[in-house]
């Protein structure tokens, strides 16, 4: 019987985007084979491990989504266990009741992965003058009221009450 | 002159947008101690139903290592 599995698995952080190219080829050849189908698949990146695995305090990580059946997943989960650069990994079926017709439909295959990282090429430039925005705003502030501080400081030496009103 | 609590009440029921699942570990780590272990719903106020959620994500989160098993003091 098919089912919608979501799969994680943390690589070793060593190889780079070579190790992770040849490792989803290795698993789409799997999938393919047995009559399956990637679903999206993307990449969350190098992260820190919230423990020590195989003495790697670093991972990376990649989320399939897959359907197929179970002699799929346990094939897929053997052939983890032999290769070396899987640290870890762990499938969940999807209960929420979805249209396995039409999700197959969508399936935007292996692909998706490489979509992504062009799309976050993209998004970076953007990001980046709006946190500049955001951090000039308080530098000016802070100005005016260092220069309105001076102001307040030189001009009233003599009336310390007037002072407090002001500010 | 008696005290009385304020009823706390779940997060998850009234903010609809916040997501439970494992992979947000930034959400679960609400619920969890600075040792790693699950609070208690007697604690965070999280209604039955969601508290068997995110103890399912929570434990989820620690078998992919997202969140922590346990956090010793070495």
């Amino acid at each position: 019987m098919k089912r919608h599995y979501e799969l994680t698995t943390i690589l070793k952080p060593e190889g780079g985007n070579e190790a992770v190219r040849q490792f989803v080829e290795r698993v789409d050849g799997i999938i393919s084979d047995f009559n399956g189908k990637v679903i999206n698949l993307s990449s969350w990146g190098e992260r820190k491990l919230a423990y020590e695995i195989k003495k790697n305090l670093k991972g990376h990580y990649l989320f399939f989504n897959l359907i197929g059946d179970g002699v799929l997943i346990n094939e897929l989960e053997r052939n983890f266990n032999i290769w070396e650069g899987v640290l870890k990994y762990m499938t969940i079926v999807v209960e929420e009741k979805e249209d396995l017709e039409e999700l197959e439909s969508s399936a935007r295959g292996v692909a998706s992965l490489f979509e992504k990282e062009e799309r976050r090429v993209v998004e970076k430039p953007v990001v980046k003058p709006v946190e500049k925005k955001e951090e000039k705003k308080p530098i000016d502030d802070s100005r005016k009221y260092n220069e309105q501080l001076q102001k307040s400081l030189s001009g009233a030496g003599e009336d310390d009450d007037e002072k407090d009103v002001e500010l | 002159m008696a005290y009385y609590k304020k009823r706390k009440v779940c997060r998850f029921c009234i903010n609809k947008d916040m997501e439970l699942t494992y992979k947000n570990p930034d959400v679960l780590l609400n619920y969890v101690t600075e040792r790693g272990k699950i609070i208690p719903r007697r604690i965070s106020g999280v209604c039955s139903k969601h508290q068997r959620e995110l103890s399912r994500e929570i434990k989820r989160a620690r078998t992919i290592a997202l969140l922590p098993f346990t956090v010793t003091g070495r």
